[in-house]
């Protein structure tokens, strides 16, 4: 679905955000893209969007090329909901600004209303749609901005660090809504994160340090990399080291770790 | 949390809160215009107009369902022009015939203690008043009635002549001023700020044919509106985290004063050119393309009402034009 | 001295109905060797609380004891002065740096509270090292570090003004793991060092458990809750506080639930290891 070859971007000609990445990413899979501060994460979304353009190499989107050329075919491919509620909700009321993407692409009025309606229900926002953004919170704020995107139907979601200003309610909100997403709606999702909680129930991490592709693989795979994710400044969460450790060590009853795999998946 | 709301629309389902938004700021300017077109004069035909037109805004304002106080607190802010516009055009106007004799005006020290006297009445006991745009003109009044009454240890007198005409042109001014306010409140009132928004962005579109764009100057305003709440929200966390460094408005001198402003200026306008950028990236990612043609969410349907309404607001401005050219 | 709440209720007013944020509040707090948390699902009223703590919004009724000063205070009595005394830093405070350079920054506090230039910069640079901001970027715009360092520099124009009790709004929230155990870090310091009494409002109940003595809990304005982290997550009706557990007793209750090893509190790594080495041997 997505296909990223010997990517690199600079912001000033000195330093690069970016160095050589390459990666891909299969349709329908949820994906975590991990790294410190400064990794180069939202870098990579704002390629992937288009909102960037690389210094060197290709990225491909569901086979098309990401170019100038074909930016706007593109951008019906993958949308991307950002980390701040407010700098992203452009609409008078919920309502505008999930329509805001739709009157973009010019869809006849009682199609809009209809999409309206069905991806306000979907993400649990029916009951504001004449509500203004000041009236809402963060999380209800984001929940808004994930409908505008499903709204343009694009195949693929990008968050890039979608609860990182919000409180653990609005964050829990919001991860609920990505595993409905993912399940249901068959979107390929990539969420962009520091939070490895919330990570390991994606399918797929790739873990960035420095610009760099230093890991990759099933949580399970990436988790055993304690000291690999340590040196990217990265914490394992307090259940998966407990995990790791007691897998160790053979002296507790196996059946306390399985117990502890099914405590990290329903979480 | 926030009982802000922007503008001052006050939700209501009467006829003039559904007309199209369009053919009301059409109307309201066709309105003005007239309004404005009425000569200024002691005849028979601009006064029965004038007093005409105050009694349609009066029969709309009750149909509208917007209580009456509202709308006269909309008078609030020229309160201090009305006034000062109504005392010199009595008082100047030397034409016609007196209303009264002459009445003579002592500025002595007496008046003048009585007056800063009363006014500290005024400002004390305002707040316990209800109607305070009536006790403004009463205590105008009573500035003057003070010197006609206080004559002992005179410093100087002057004298007020009150002419029939002085005092019909002021009554006059007056209503006119009134009603260009109470139409404009009216507009407000009964329309939604998207509407209003719409309305602006249509009736300017004819603009497009000089290049003026448009569209772009109304996603602007639309953009604006959205973020006044926000920002006001913004401004107050500021002065907050900026009050517990030890900020205070109250207890400085001028010379830190600057440097407060200052303190609450800059995080305000690094907080909007972040979000101008952030703002660019999501409007783009999403497909905004600037000046390309894009559908619209809200319906305006114009119908039998909306005509009616505008022919009769045009028919007001014919019959006013004429009115003039004939007299 | 200290901070004392006398039947503290404080309501917002609103366009037709006005809001009660904090109700009845009854409270005191020590102006040394306290290090609490301030808990409670949002719109509790614990932001609204803290603002009483430094003067910055005064009761509706009921009265505040801050270091001796009443609240509300008499007319024309000056209270400005507390805000030096009760340090306040709010959420996400990176968005109050305004200065030229970090140092003049972080010296805004001292200065308005009538310090001299030098002493200011005396206490801005002692501020700067205790949170780790080096001497080199003193004469940096504070816009161009990146926003870890821009809230250790808010932080700092809060500290270099030496309060003497210090209020935190979540001050790790939208850190990653490094940088909230950095900071943590840095307040335990300050409180273990200087036996600084340090309020903190928080939602991550792991830094609850980990770092508060005494926890405050608060629901629909009222206060619920005041003593021992332990008695709270044992208290009988803790599901009615809405509150999450830290993690740890989050996977013993789970564990119990799931294969019956006996819940028992344990707050960190090594003894929940332990417990689980010695209850559930092979």
């Amino acid at each position: 679905m997505i296909k990223v070859s010997d990517l690199s971007f600079s912001y000033n000609s000195v330093d690069e955000a970016l160095k050589h990445v390459n990666l891909e990413i299969s349709k329908g899979s949820w994906v975590s893209v991990l790294g410190h501060n400064g990794s180069g994460k939202s870098t990579l979304s704002k390629l992937l969007v288009g909102l960037l353009s690389p210094s060197s190499g290709e990225i491909y989107i569901d086979g098309m090329k990401l170019d100038e050329e074909h930016i706007v075919e593109i951008r019906k491919k993958i949308g991307i909901v950002f980390q701040n509620p407010d700098n992203q909700f452009v609409g008078v009321t919920v309502r505008h600004d999930i329509a805001f993407g739709l009157e973009n692409q010019c869809i006849p009025h009682d199609q809009m209303v209809d999409k309206i309606n069905h991806y306000s229900t979907l993400v649990g926002m029916e009951e504001f749609l004449n509500k203004e953004p000041h009236q809402l919170s963060g999380g209800q704020k984001q929940r808004v901005a994930i409908a505008g995107a499903l709204a343009m139907e694009q195949d693929i979601m990008i968050l890039d660090e979608a609860t990182s200003m919000l409180d653990p309610e609005g964050t829990q909100e919001i991860i609920n809504l990505i595993k409905v997403l993912n399940k249901n709606l068959d979107k390929t999702i990539i969420t962009i994160t520091h939070d490895l909680s919330f990570a390991a129930q994606s399918d797929y991490l790739i873990v960035l340090k420095d610009g760099e592709v230093i890991l990759t693989g099933t949580p399970k795979e990436v988790f055993n990399q304690e000291e690999l994710l340590k040196s990217s400044n990265l914490e394992l969460p307090f259940e998966i080291s407990l995990y790791n450790e007691i897998a160790k060590d053979k002296t507790i009853d196996s059946k306390v770790l399985e117990a502890l795999w099914a405590y990290n998946s329903k979480m | 949390m926030n009982n802000i709301t922007i503008g001052q629309f006050i939700p209501g389902n009467s006829w003039l809160h559904r007309l199209d938004p369009r053919i009301k700021i059409l109307s309201l300017v066709v309105l003005l215009v007239g309004t404005f077109l009425i000569p200024i004069s002691v005849n028979a035909i601009p006064l029965i107009t004038m007093s005409l037109i105050f009694v349609g805004i009066m029969i709309l304002t009750a149909s509208s369902g917007i209580p009456m106080r509202k709308v006269l607190n909309g008078l609030r802010p020229i309160v201090f022009l009305l006034t000062f516009t109504f005392f010199i055009q009595l008082f100047y106007v030397k034409t016609g015939t007196l209303v009264t004799a002459p009445i003579v005006m002592y500025i002595s020290l007496t008046s003048i203690i009585g007056i800063i006297l009363w006014l500290l009445f005024y400002n004390w006991s305002k707040k316990y008043v209800k109607t305070r745009i009536l006790y403004f003109f009463f205590t105008a009044f009573m500035v003057f009635f003070i010197q006609a009454m206080l004559p002992y240890v005179g410093f100087t007198s002057y004298t007020l002549s009150i002419y029939d005409e002085g005092l019909i042109r002021a009554g006059f001014i007056f209503i006119r001023i009134t009603n260009v306010i109470i139409m404009t409140s009216l507009l407000t009132f009964t329309t939604m700020t998207t509407d209003l928004n719409y309305g602006i962005e249509s009736l300017l579109k004819p603009l497009k044919i000089i290049k003026v764009p448009v569209d772009v100057i109304a996603m602007m305003l639309s953009l604006t509106l959205r973020y006044i709440p926000t920002l006001l929200g913004e401004t107050e966390k500021i002065m907050k985290a900026q009050a517990s460094r030890g900020v205070d408005f109250k207890e400085s001198k001028f010379k830190d004063k600057v440097v407060q402003i200052i303190s609450l200026l800059i995080p305000v306008f690094v907080i909007s050119f972040k979000r101008a950028e952030d703002l660019g990236n999501a409007m783009e990612v999403r497909g905004y393309i600037i000046g390309a043609k894009r559908t619209r969410i809200d319906e305006y349907h114009i119908g039998f009402v909306d005509i009616f309404s505008l022919i009769v607001a045009f028919v007001i401005l014919g019959l006013i034009i004429y009115s003039k050219v004939m007299i | 001295m200290g901070i004392q709440f006398k039947d503290v209720s404080f309501a917002y007013k609103g366009l037709k109905v006005n809001y009660d944020a904090i109700r009845h509040i009854n409270l005191k707090i020590k102006d040394k060797g306290e290090f609490i948390a301030i808990v409670g699902q949002t719109g509790s009223g614990k932001s609204t609380l803290v603002q009483h703590m430094n003067a910055l919004l005064l009761p509706s009724s009921g009265n505040v004891v801050v270091f001796g000063q009443n609240l509300p205070p008499k007319k024309k009595e000056k209270i400005n002065y507390l805000r030096q005394k009760v340090g306040l830093v709010f959420q996400f405070p990176e968005y109050q740096l305004f200065e030229e350079t970090i140092l003049k920054d972080i010296m805004f506090g001292p200065k308005n509270f009538k310090s001299t230039e030098a002493e200011a910069m005396v206490m801005a640079k002692k501020a700067a090292s205790i949170v780790g901001i080096d001497e080199s970027l003193y004469e940096q715009s504070p816009f161009r570090i990146s926003g870890g360092q821009m809230r250790r520099v808010a932080i700092a124009g809060i500290l270099a003004m030496e309060p003497e009790i210090l209020v935190l709004d979540e001050p790790t929230r939208g850190l990653d793991p490094k940088g909230r155990n950095d900071l943590m870090g840095i307040f335990r310091e300050l409180h273990e060092k200087e036996n600084k009494t340090i309020i903190l409002i928080s939602h991550d109940m792991d830094l609850v458990s980990e770092y508060a003595k005494r926890v405050i809990v608060l629901k629909d304005g009222n206060l619920v809750f005041d003593g021992t982290k332990e008695a709270l997550f044992e208290h009988k009706e803790f599901d009615s506080f809405h509150l999450d557990l830290p993690t740890p007793l989050k996977i013993l209750r789970h564990l119990e639930k799931e294969i019956g090893i006996p819940y028992q509190p344990k707050y960190d790594f090594d003894s929940l290891l332990s417990y689980l080495k010695e209850v559930a041997h092979e």
